[in-house]
């Protein structure tokens, strides 16, 4: 009974939080047709820039992650400008965004050493809150992560159905060119896209910060598992992702506990690998869109 | 007469290679020399299939890794000659591929670079979880020095070393020229440019991309044999990101697709790399600034640069005709 307690508060939190990495890639792929590959070190980024406006700013911890979200957005814009647009119309175009976002990362990765130093840095708890639901407890950061990613996937996916935005990047999803006569321009919406997929990288990034440590290469590990969830859920898809991320989660949480801390990584990409061979469309999608 | 002209380039290029050491007998630009070496096999290994067949394999890292740990098992845990070592890698290298492999039979484009990535990452989880055979996190140390007869391949400034990295690049770029102007070379380019066109005309993809794919991983087992040698140390640091990085530098640098380019990216790059080995983290941001600055202005890299300057030499008047745009928008 303990064991299935730890097993379900520990899917649900990786769950949340490759759910918030995956969903701003899925949101990049379907509109851009690109891969960031600089999104782990994006939320690396804001994690940090989120301890400097709690360490610094002294301001209180929500307001920091605020802060640090709004000061992404910026980095966001100049990311689009200066890594995606120059290359995206090229032939070959998104190998050149996939290196582009690579140097990305090793620029993003080598600044925060310089600005922040080397020595690992923590984030104080989100709240003090515990919640305990037959036998399973969740606490603090966990418990803020438990309900804070769906509800955020939750509104983007709101977001995409209701509103005038969220229609024009669904209809640059599924047709470009037609998109484009009908008025739209991508370029605005890239730039949305990819604001917010960085907004909710920062957020993933501030709530590992203060379950475990922020450090330079905190990005690496939740980016491969977002690779494992967009292949389980199929990339383009928000339901997909979202169903991906619980079940990257649950695989994680099972095999960790009875396999333990090392092979679990194995297993998990083990078990990605031959989705990719058996359905490469991802299991949980039944129709494959062509680019 | 045209055969003779393109294989003159040869004997300069051997000779200029056995020139070298002698010229800058320093012993730490004797290094340098040996990591030109080095670097400019890996890269020509990966841009054969990242470069002319296209495929976004991130996995070269990994056989690079598995050729240095099979050298470092089998050189510290089993009495073999250690000359032995340096094919024995190629081929567990060129087995790992057959694994890598796999996903690139279904996938197509961006998600076989998922594929791969997660490959070479795995490869450090299945090195850390087998800490009994590989050292775990403390890797392995006193891998013996390769010696021929009585001469160990340290002496006078490691320029044993030298030559058998000369060598080694030597025949890579033999072999790289010989298969690109293969009709394996041409197959590849058709299917990189139009993959419906070339299937059409009877080009079988999985087997033109399966004998790159275990062409370049062989060359980089080889390579990371020779590099375990050379330190005499394996550790993870083989599969990371500071290699992954610095390598698709040199690649993009002196230009995808381009049959020297990468071996002049391996020399652009391995002497700023030097010259900024005590700047720390600044090192990392120039490397990163430069493969911005080559994808932004130079997209083809130097090999580019140098082909357009020779082509507006050898015929001034006609402007040279704008390549066609090519349609290679595969995905899924």
């Amino acid at each position: 009974m303990d064991g299935i307690s730890v097993i379900v508060t520990s899917t649900l939190v990786l769950g949340g939080l490759y759910m918030l990495m995956a969903a701003g890639l899925t949101l990049i792929w379907s509109t851009l047709r690109v891969f960031n590959f600089g999104h782990g070190a994006l939320m690396m980024f804001g994690a940090y820039l989120t301890w400097t406006l709690l360490d610094a700013g002294g301001l209180p911890v929500a307001v920091a992650l605020l802060g640090a979200v709004a000061a992404m957005a910026v980095i966001g814009v100049a990311y689009e400008f200066l890594l995606v647009s120059p290359f995206i119309r090229r032939p070959g175009g998104d190998m050149l965004v996939m290196v582009a976002t690579l140097a990305a990362t090793m620029l993003l990765q080598s600044g925060a050493q310089l600005i922040w130093g080397p020595e690992i840095k923590q984030l104080p708890p989100f709240g003090g809150a515990r919640v305990e639901v037959a036998g399973a407890v969740a606490q603090g950061s966990q418990l803020v992560t438990i309900l804070l990613a769906p509800l955020l996937v939750g509104l983007l996916a709101l977001v995409l159905k209701r509103t005038g935005i969220g229609l024009t990047v669904r209809a640059l999803e599924q047709n470009r060119e037609h998109a484009q006569l009908l008025g739209i321009a991508p370029r605005r919406v890239y730039v949305f896209v990819v604001v917010v997929a960085i907004g909710l990288a920062t957020v993933a990034g501030a709530l590992l910060g203060s379950m475990q440590f922020i450090s330079p290469g905190m990005g690496g590990d939740p980016l491969l598992r977002a690779f494992v969830v967009l292949a389980l859920g199929g990339a383009g898809s928000l339901t997909g992702t979202i169903a991906g991320a619980y079940a990257i989660g649950l695989l994680e949480a099972v095999t960790t506990y009875y396999f333990g801390l090392s092979w679990s990584p194995v297993l998990v990409f083990l078990a990605m690998i031959v989705i990719m061979l058996v359905k490469p469309e991802g299991l949980l999608r039944t129709k494959v869109r062509s680019a | 007469m045209t055969n003779l002209r393109s294989w003159a380039g040869w004997p300069v290029y051997a000779t200029v290679l056995v020139a070298l050491p002698l010229v800058f007998t320093d012993p730490h630009a004797r290094l340098l020399l040996i990591l030109f070496t080095m670097y400019g096999v890996l890269a020509m290994s990966w841009n054969l299939t990242l470069g002319f067949a296209g495929i976004f394999n991130f996995a070269q890292i990994g056989f690079f890794g598995i050729g240095a740990y099979t050298t470092g098992i089998l050189a510290t845990r089993t009495g073999i000659d250690p000359w032995l070592a340096l094919p024995i890698s190629g081929f567990s290298a060129l087995l790992a591929s057959l694994v890598a492999f796999l996903p690139v039979l279904r996938l197509r484009g961006i998600y076989v670079g998922l594929a791969t990535y997660v490959f070479s990452q795995l490869c450090i989880y299945l090195v850390l979880g087998q800490a009994g055979l590989t050292g775990g996190s403390n890797g392995i140390v006193g891998i013996p020095r390769l010696s021929l007869g009585d001469v160990n391949l340290r002496a006078d400034g490691r320029i044993g070393y030298y030559f058998l990295g000369a060598a080694l690049l030597f025949a890579v770029t033999v072999l790289v020229r010989v298969l690109t102007r293969s009709t394996l070379g041409m197959s590849l380019l058709a299917l990189r440019d139009n993959e419906a066109l070339a299937t059409s005309r009877g080009v079988s993809r999985v087997r033109q991309h399966l004998i790159v794919f275990m062409v370049g991983a062989a060359v980089a087992g080889v390579a990371g044999s020779f590099n375990a040698f050379l330190n005499g140390v394996v550790s993870t640091d083989v599969f990371g990101f500071g290699y992954l990085t610095l390598l698709l530098s040199m690649i993009f640098l002196g230009g995808s697709g381009s049959v020297y380019g990468p071996i002049v990216g391996a020399v652009v790059v391995t002497l700023v790399s030097d010259v900024l080995q005590d700047a720390g983290a600044w090192r990392d941001m120039v490397i990163a600034m430069l493969i911005l600055v080559v994808l932004w202005i130079a997209p083809k890299g130097l090999a580019g640069i140098a082909n357009s300057v020779l082509t507006s030499l050898r015929r001034p008047r006609p402007p040279a005709p704008e390549p066609l745009p090519t349609t290679s928008k595969e995905t899924v």
